[in-house]
């Protein structure tokens, strides 16, 4: 190690900064070095010097001063720790309760609502036209038979976009027993005005054209309470665009030979223009649904009041237009 | 034991002051009044050494408590209190050298200003001869004579010999306050105090 570095080292050296390598060769170059140890010497009375100049005393105020300052700014830093923490001690359960309340709301509308929205969306929105056909049976599929519904001839004018909710569960609203809706099913929906304030208004041309009807196969009389008959007569009834624009009725005949008596309903419904979407065989008998125009129901009716007893009928406006959707349910005599 | 104290020990570098800094970042205002107690002086003495004023550096030293009283949340001990402390205070006086050269910069030129000499390291010296010399050894004694070639230093030479031999900051200390590498800081300090040899050398006629 020439002079040069050891000079340049001999400051860390005096510290003992160096590595045990680097201390040792320096000392061996001391050791044979005078002028280096004079420059070590002169080095060490500078830091000498240097470290003997006393510590320079801060003001006495300085310390009231430092901690005035201190306590202004903790004075401000719990505001700015409770806007940053404290908060949490109210949103957690806030936003735990906002929680609750929108499964449980969420869980409410998604019971509520699913079985109506369900069929609705699940429909196709072409619409099938099909030939007149006085009557048409389902298929032999046990399961959910696609019922080919009569064309209707006035189907000028489109449907209206929400006319199948609204419509679909309002019109029965005065059917003379509880398994006709007696109350709007939906919830969204106006006032039902009596039965015949809407067959009265509601124009011909509103009625959209026939399509295939999906009713799902079920046990009409089978329903226990009127809630379920509701549920049953939605389904079987208002899951079609253009059946919402039917006039739900609902017949009871006692007879004798429930089976006879239908047969004898699609003749006659087949010279009178009926379209029989659907029967049902249950315990207490039959139950036939058909759609037929309005001005054919009072024929219709003159001709199954001889059938049996009608133990219950719809009371009609005489100037009802649009189609009818009739349930005749044929209770066996007992 | 604090999380100061397990941070410490996490880091492996033990700090007499883990447990009065653990209090005080817990918003205790009795302990952090006994660290400005203990380290105010030393501060001071730093900022003092460092911008030469007596006015700056007990602005330089509330600004620093303060500044620690607000960083004291994101203080994780990976060093110690007082180098903490100290890296806040040298770069407060750093800020407010600029502020004062800025402000000489506008003012006239003075024959006492620092002139750039080949090693950028001294101030100018009143070319005055032998007579002014012993005048100022008879009036002066050597610690001040010691000050004046320290303050002719240039700030970063300054602040090396600062915290090494008025502070006896190690070098690794040194290199985190400042930081530099440790080469840096070997070579900045002994260019500093061969320079301040030089100087009174000079001034002092030996």
């Amino acid at each position: 190690m020439d002079h040069i570095e050891v000079r340049k080292n001999l400051s860390a050296h005096l510290d003992h900064a160096l590595s045990v390598a680097e201390q040792r060769k320096i000392e061996e170059h001391l050791n044979g070095c005078p002028s280096c140890r004079q420059e070590l010497a002169e080095l060490k009375q500078v830091v000498g010097a240097i470290r003997e100049i006393p510590p320079e005393e801060p003001p006495p105020w300085l310390t009231t001063r430092i901690m005035a300052r201190v306590r202004e700014e903790s004075a401000t830093r719990p505001g700015l720790l409770r806007r940053l923490f404290y908060p949490l001690h109210i949103k957690i359960p806030l936003e735990a309760a906002a929680l609750v309340c929108l499964c449980v709301t969420g869980y409410f509308l998604a019971t509520s609502t699913a079985p109506e929205l369900t069929p609705l969306s699940s429909q196709p929105p072409a619409v099938q036209e099909l030939p007149p056909k006085p009557v048409t049976r389902p298929p032999a599929s046990p399961e959910t038979p696609p019922l080919p519904a009569k064309s209707v001839p006035m189907s000028a004018s489109p449907p209206a976009p929400s006319a199948d909710m609204h419509i679909s569960t309002g019109t029965g609203a005065t059917a003379p027993d509880a398994w006709a809706p007696q109350a709007p099913a939906v919830a969204p929906q106006p006032p039902s005005p009596p039965l015949t304030a809407p067959l009265k208004t509601l124009p011909t041309d509103a009625i959209p054209p026939g399509k295939p009807l999906s009713a799902p196969k079920q046990d009409v009389d089978r329903a226990p309470d009127s809630m379920e008959k509701r549920a049953v007569h939605k389904e079987l009834m208002l899951s079609e665009k253009d059946t919402s624009m039917a006039f739900p009725v609902h017949l009871v005949i006692r007879t004798d030979d429930p089976s006879r008596a239908e047969r004898d309903i699609e003749e006659a419904g087949s010279r009178l223009g009926v379209t029989v979407l659907r029967r049902e065989s249950t315990p207490a008998g039959r139950t036939v649904i058909v759609r037929l125009p309005a001005n054919r129901f009072p024929a219709l009716l003159t001709r199954l009041e001889l059938l049996g007893a009608v133990t219950e009928r719809p009371a009609l406006a005489a100037d009802v237009t649009g189609e009818l959707f009739l349930t005749i349910r044929l209770e066996a005599t007992p | 034991m604090t999380l100061s104290d397990k941070e410490t020990t996490r880091q492996g570098i033990f700090d007499a002051d883990s447990d009065v800094v653990g209090r005080a970042r817990r918003g205790d205002l009795a302990a952090f009044e006994r660290l400005v107690r203990t380290y105010q002086q030393r501060m001071f003495t730093i900022a003092f050494r460092i911008t030469g004023g007596n006015e700056d550096a007990a602005e330089i030293v509330q600004d620093a408590f303060v500044a620690a009283w607000r960083g004291l949340g994101a203080f994780r001990g990976e060093s110690r209190f007082t180098t903490w402390l100290t890296s806040i205070t040298v770069n407060l006086s750093r800020n407010r050298l600029d502020q004062i050269r800025s402000r000489r910069s506008s003012e006239p030129v003075s024959l006492d200003d620092p002139v750039a000499t080949a090693d950028g390291l001294l101030q100018r010296e009143a070319v005055s001869g032998a007579p002014s010399a012993l005048e100022q050894m008879e009036r002066h004694e050597i610690s001040s004579q010691v000050q004046k070639c320290i303050a002719a230093l240039t700030p970063e030479f300054r602040e090396a010999l600062v915290l090494r031999d008025m502070e006896e900051c190690s070098y690794e200390e040194i290199a985190t306050v400042l930081r530099l590498s440790g080469g840096t800081v070997r070579s900045r300090i002994s260019r500093a105090r061969d320079a301040v040899r030089d100087c009174l050398k000079r001034v002092l006629g030996v």
